[in-house]
C-alpha cells in the first residue's frame, strides 16, 4: 500500500511540475510588457525601473528566467505583486485564502449533502413530479451566470427586502471588541447570499451524479438480496445502495475539492468577498500577472492533490480496490 | 393439515415496449408440505427463478402479479403484500440462496455484519449476542473458521465458503420455507456436492420445507420428495420423484432425460432437445413445447392442453393422456 | 455513418426536453439573426438624458441607462455570443482531434508526452488562464477572445479521440489476428469519423454552454467582448448600478443567457441520451 502511494505521489509531483512549466511558458509566449501597467500607475524613474526589471528576472534570457522562477517556486516564493507592489504573491494568497476557503467549504458542504440526499430521494421518487421538477430547476439554475443571479439576489433579498448584507464578510461597522460569536454570526449572516449563489448554480452535478448512481445500485443484485432477507427498505436504501454510490460521487466531489482554494471568482467580485477570487478579478485591473500567476499555481496545486486524495479514497471506501 | 405453502395460479405481467404484455410465469400452482422438499425443474427461461421471486414480493418493477394468483402461506394470503407486511415475510418464514454468492452479497460491507443485520431484522439482540450467533451460525453452514470468514468481505472468501455464508443469510431469521435458487450452479462439482449436504443436514435438524429450483435432474434425485417440471412458464408436469423418474409422463420430461448423458449407455451422440426455449413473447398457442414434441398430435398446435391428474398428486398439462383413452 | 447520425438525430427529437432545447434555440437563433432587420439599430445615438425606461409598446424590453433599446442590445448581443460560442467551440474539437489522432496512432513516446501534458493543462483551471492571455491587450479583439477560447478548452476532446482510436485499434489487430478483418490502420480510420461523432457532438453541443457562461463572465469582468459592441455580460455589468431603480435592464440579458445555455445543455443530454440510453 505503502509503495503505491508513493507512486502515486509521484505521479502527482510530475503533474504538478508540469503545470508550472506550463505556466511559464504561458506567461513568456504572451506578448506585452508585464511592467508597463506599474509605471503607468506611478512615476517610477529609470533606476527604479531597472531595478524593478532586475527584480522581475525580465533583462535575463529565457533559460535563466526559468531557472529562477523554479527556484522561486521551491522556494515558497511567488514573486511581488505588481497591483500591491512590493508585497509578495505569498503573503496576499495567504491574507485572502480564508476567506476562500470558508466560502468554497460551505458551498462543498451543502452540495454534498443537500444535493446527494435529494438525489436519493429523486431516485426512490423516479419519474414522479417531484423528480421531473427538480431536474428542470435545477438544470435551469445551472444555465443561470453566477454573477447575474449574485446581483439579483442582492437587489431583493438585500437592498428591497434589507434581510441580509450586500457585499463582503463582515459588517465594517461592527465594533472591534464584540465577542467571538457576534463576531462569527456576522460573518454567517454575510456568507448566505454568496454561498446560495454558488451553490445554486452548480448544485445540478451533484445531484444528477447521486440520482444516476442511486439508479444503477438499485438494479445491483445485491439490493434485491438484501430486501429478501427482510431488513427495511430503509436500511437497503441507505446501507446497502447508497454506500454502492460513495466511490462515483467520491469521484465528482475530487473535482470539487479545488473550490476550496479557487472560490469562484464572479461570485467574490459581485459580492466583494475578500478571498482569492475577488483577488484574481482585482487583478485583471493592474494586469498583475505575478498575483494571477500564483493564485493558478496554488489552485493546480490542489487539482493534483485532490486527484491523489481521491485514488486513497477509493482505496478506503471499496475494499475489493486496496491494493495488497 | 393445510400445507405450509399453497399456490394458485400464480401469474406474473410485464409491459413491454411494443405494448403487448409479456407473461413469463403462467397460472402455476404448487404446494408444499411442512418439512417437504420440492424441486422445481426446468431450463433457464422457464420462469422458475422468477416464480421464487414472486413467492417473497421480489418480482422486478414494471412487473406485477396477476389478479388471480394466490400464495397462501399457512392459509394467509400474502400475494400483492407490501410494506411491513411483506417484511415480516422475508427472512422470517420464507427465506432465499441465490446463485451467485458474489453478486448477492454488498461488496463494501463484511460477510459479518450483513449475517448480524439479518438475524436482528428479526429478533430483538444486543449486539455481542447478535455477534455470537451470527459466528455460531457461520459454523453452522460449515465454514472452518467462522470468526475469520465473519470479519471478511465477500471477495475475499471462496466460491464455495460464500454460498455457505449466503445460506447463513438465508436462515439467520429461522425460516420455515427455504428457496434454493440455483443456490448451487456456480460452483464446482465436488463443492456442490458438499454444500449440498450441508444443505440436507440443515433442513433436518431445522425441519425446513425447501423450494429447491434448479435446471439439474442430478441434484434432484434423492433429495426431493416432489418435482414440478416448468417450461416457458407453466407447470407440465408434477408428481413424486421416484414416479416422475421411473416414468416420466410428459413428453418435455421424458426429453430432458434422455438428453443426460449416462455412463452405461453406448450410444456416442448426445441427444439434445431440438429448438431452444422460446421467449415470452413467442409463445405458440396451444401447447408450448408443440414446435419441440416429438410426440405432438394436430391438437396440441391450437388448443392449450389440460392439466390432467394420472394419479394422485400426479399431474401432467398434455393432450397425450386423452388420447391414450 | 449518415444513417446512424440520422438516427441519433432523430431520437434526439423524440426526447421531450430535447425538442424542446432545439425549439427554443432555434427561436432564439432566427430572433438573433432577424434583430438588425426589424429593430433599431443597437448603436444609435446614446440619449443619457432620457435613461433607461420600462418595457413598453416601442421598446418591449425597455430601454438602457443610454436609452438604447433593450431588445435590439439582445438580440445583437446573442448573434455575437453564439458566434464566438460556435466558433471557439469548433477551434477547440478541431486541435483536440488532431492532438487525440496524433496521440492514439503514433503511440510510444509521443503519446506518452501528449497526454502528460494533457493532464498537467487539465490540472490548471481554465478562467485563469484564459485570463493570463487576455490580459496582454488592452482592448481585446474579437478573434483574439475566440482564439483564446478555443485553444483552452480542447483537452477533454483529445483525451476522448485518443481512446476512440485506441478502443478501434485492439478491436482491428483482435479481428486482423483472427484473420477476420482488412489491414488494421484502414479498418480503424473508416470506422473512427462514425465511432466519434456522436461523443464529440455531445462534447461539442456541452461545450457551447459552457463558453457562453464563461464568455458573459469575461464580459462582465470587462476582459471579454468589448463595448460599445452589445454582449448579454456587458448588459449585466451596465446594469448593476441600475438593477433596484431599473431591474429589467438585468433581468432581459440574464434571462436570454439562461434560456440559451438551457436549451444547448438540453440539446446536449438528448443526444448524450441517445447515444447511450441506459445513462437517462
Amino acid at each position: 500500500m505503502s509503495r503505491w502511494l508513493l507512486r502515486r505521489s509521484l505521479q502527482a509531483l510530475v503533474t504538478f511540475t508540469l503545470a508550472v512549466l506550463l505556466l511559464f511558458v504561458l506567461l513568456r509566449v504572451a506578448p506585452g510588457d508585464p511592467l508597463s501597467r506599474l509605471t503607468e500607475e506611478r512615476a517610477v524613474s529609470e533606476r527604479e525601473l531597472a531595478q524593478l526589471r532586475a527584480r522581475f528576472g525580465l533583462n535575463q534570457p529565457l533559460g535563466a528566467q526559468l531557472r529562477a522562477f523554479l527556484s522561486g517556486v521551491t522556494r515558497g516564493d511567488l514573486g511581488v505583486s505588481i497591483g500591491h507592489y512590493p508585497e509578495p504573491v505569498t503573503s496576499l494568497i495567504a491574507a485572502r485564502l480564508p476567506a476562500t476557503l470558508l466560502l468554497g467549504g460551505a458551498v462543498l458542504l451543502l452540495n454534498f449533502t443537500v444535493g446527494a440526499w435529494l438525489g436519493v430521494r429523486q431516485a426512490v421518487r423516479r419519474g414522479s413530479g417531484f423528480d421531473r421538477w427538480l431536474t428542470r430547476l435545477a438544470l435551469a439554475a445551472y444555465a443561470t451566470p453566477s454573477f447575474w443571479l449574485g446581483m439579483v439576489l442582492v437587489a431583493f433579498v438585500s437592498i428591497r427586502w434589507h434581510l441580509l448584507p450586500a457585499a463582503q464578510m463582515s459588517d465594517p461597522l461592527l465594533a472591534a471588541d464584540a465577542g467571538p460569536v457576534t463576531k462569527g454570526l456576522d460573518v454567517l449572516r454575510h456568507l448566505v447570499l454568496p454561498v446560495l449563489t454558488l451553490s445554486l448554480t452548480s448544485i445540478a452535478l451533484p445531484l444528477r451524479h447521486q440520482r444516476a448512481a442511486m439508479l444503477a445500485s438499485f438494479r445491483l443484485d445485491f439490493v434485491t438480496a438484501a430486501r429478501a432477507r427482510g431488513i427495511t427498505e430503509r436500511r437497503v436504501r441507505w446501507r446497502h445502495a447508497w454506500r454502492t454510490t460513495l466511490v462515483p460521487m467520491l469521484t465528482l466531489l475530487g473535482l470539487w475539492l479545488p473550490i476550496l482554494v479557487s472560490g469562484s471568482v464572479f461570485v467574490e467580485a459581485v459580492f466583494n468577498w475578500p478571498g482569492l477570487g475577488s483577488l484574481a478579478a482585482e487583478a485583471i485591473g493592474s494586469r498583475d500577472y505575478p498575483v494571477l500567476m500564483g493564485t493558478a499555481m496554488l489552485v493546480s496545486g490542489v487539482v493534483v492533490l485532490a486527484g491523489l486524495l481521491t485514488d486513497l479514497g477509493y482505496a478506503l471506501l471499496d475494499p475489493r480496490v486496496r491494493p495488497a | 393439515m393445510s400445507p405450509l405453502l399453497e399456490v394458485r395460479d400464480l401469474t406474473v405481467r410485464f409491459p413491454t415496449r411494443s405494448g403487448k404484455e409479456a407473461i413469463p410465469v403462467f397460472q402455476v400452482s404448487l404446494r408444499i408440505e411442512r418439512g417437504e422438499t420440492l424441486a422445481l425443474v426446468g431450463e433457464s427461461g422457464s420462469g422458475k427463478s422468477l416464480t421464487g421471486l414472486a413467492l417473497l414480493g421480489l418480482v422486478p418493477p414494471p412487473g406485477r402479479l396477476g389478479e388471480d394468483s394466490r400464495i397462501l402461506l399457512d392459509g394467509e394470503d400474502i400475494a400483492g403484500l407490501q410494506g411491513e407486511a411483506i417484511r415480516a415475510v422475508r427472512g422470517r418464514r420464507i427465506g432465499i440462496v441465490f446463485q451467485d454468492a458474489l453478486t448477492s452479497l454488498t461488496p463494501v460491507l463484511t460477510v459479518g455484519s450483513q449475517l448480524r443485520e439479518a438475524i436482528t431484522a428479526h429478533r430483538r439482540m444486543e449486539a455481542a449476542e447478535a455477534r455470537a450467533a451470527a459466528i455460531t451460525l457461520l459454523g453452522e453452514v460449515g465454514l472452518p473458521d467462522p470468526a475469520a470468514s465473519y470479519g471478511a468481505y465477500p471477495h475475499e472468501l471462496s466460491g464455495g465458503q460464500r454460498q455457505r455464508a449466503l445460506i447463513a443469510i438465508a436462515l439467520a431469521g429461522q425460516p420455515d420455507l427455504l428457496i434454493a435458487d440455483e443456490a448451487t450452479t456456480a460452483l464446482d462439482v465436488t463443492i456442490q456436492a458438499q454444500v449440498l449436504e450441508t444443505l440436507d443436514r440443515l433442513r433436518t435438524t431445522r425441519g425446513m420445507a425447501v423450494l429447491l429450483i434448479t435446471h439439474d435432474l442430478g441434484i434432484v434425485a434423492g433429495r426431493a420428495d416432489r418435482v414440478a417440471v416448468m417450461y416457458a412458464g407453466q407447470i407440465v408436469e408434477e408428481g413424486a420423484t421416484a414416479q416422475l423418474f421411473q416414468a416420466p409422463a410428459h413428453p418435455y420430461t421424458r426429453a430432458l432425460f434422455r438428453a443426460i448423458p449416462r455412463l452405461e449407455s453406448a450410444a456416442d451422440q448426445l441427444t439434445p432437445i431440438q429448438g431452444s426455449v422460446p421467449l415470452p413473447d413467442e409463445w405458440s398457442a396451444g401447447c408450448r413445447f408443440q414446435p419441440r414434441c416429438s410426440e405432438a398430435l394436430p391438437e396440441c398446435a391450437t388448443l392449450e392442453p389440460p392439466v390432467v391428474p394420472l394419479a394422485p398428486g400426479v399431474t401432467s398439462r398434455c393432450w397425450l393422456p386423452a388420447k391414450r383413452q | 455513418m449518415i444513417g446512424s447520425l440520422a438516427e441519433l438525430l432523430r431520437r434526439t427529437w423524440r426526447n421531450p426536453s430535447g425538442r424542446w432545447g432545439v425549439l427554443s434555440l432555434s427561436v432564439l437563433g432566427l430572433a438573433a439573426l432577424l434583430a438588425p432587420l426589424a429593430l433599431q439599430d443597437p448603436s444609435a445615438m446614446p440619449d443619457v438624458v432620457a435613461g433607461a425606461t420600462p418595457p413598453s409598446l416601442a421598446h418591449p424590453f425597455g430601454t438602457d441607462q443610454l436609452n438604447r433599446d433593450i431588445l435590439a442590445r439582445v438580440a445583437s448581443g446573442g448573434r455575437i455570443s453564439l458566434t464566438v460560442a460556435t466558433l471557439a467551440v469548433l477551434l477547440s474539437l478541431s486541435l483536440g482531434s488532431l492532438v487525440g489522432l496524433l496521440a492514439g496512432y503514433a503511440g510510444g513516446w509521443l503519446d506518452a508526452v501528449l497526454m502528460r501534458t494533457v493532464d498537467a493543462a487539465l490540472a490548471i483551471p481554465r478562467l485563469f488562464v484564459v485570463l493570463l492571455l487576455l490580459i496582454v491587450w488592452e482592448r481585446i479583439p474579437l478573434a483574439a477572445l475566440i482564439l483564446v477560447l478555443g485553444t483552452t478548452g480542447w483537452f477533454a476532446t483529445s483525451r476522448l479521440v485518443r481512446g476512440e482510436v485506441l478502443r478501434l485499434r485492439h478491436e482491428a489487430f483482435v479481428l486482423a489476428a483472427e484473420g477476420l478483418g482488412a489491414a488494421p490502420s484502414r479498418t480503424v480510420t473508416r470506422h473512427l469519423l462514425p465511432n466519434a461523432a456522436g461523443p464529440l457532438l455531445v462534447a461539442a453541443t456541452l461545450g457551447v454552454g459552457d463558453v457562453i457562461l464563461l464568455e458573459a463572465g469575461l464580459s462582465f469582468l470587462g476582459l471579454g467582448i468589448q463595448p460599445p459592441t452589445p454582449s448579454w455580460g456587458g448588459m449585466v455589468l451596465d446594469a448593476r448600478p441600475l438593477i433596484v431603480s431599473a431591474p429589467w435592464t438585468a433581468i432581459f440579458p440574464g434571462a436570454a443567457i439562461v434560456l440559451t445555455v438551457l436549451s444547448v445543455n438540453l440539446i446536449g443530454d438528448a443526444l448524450q441520451a441517445a447515444l447511450d440510453p441506459r445513462s437517462a
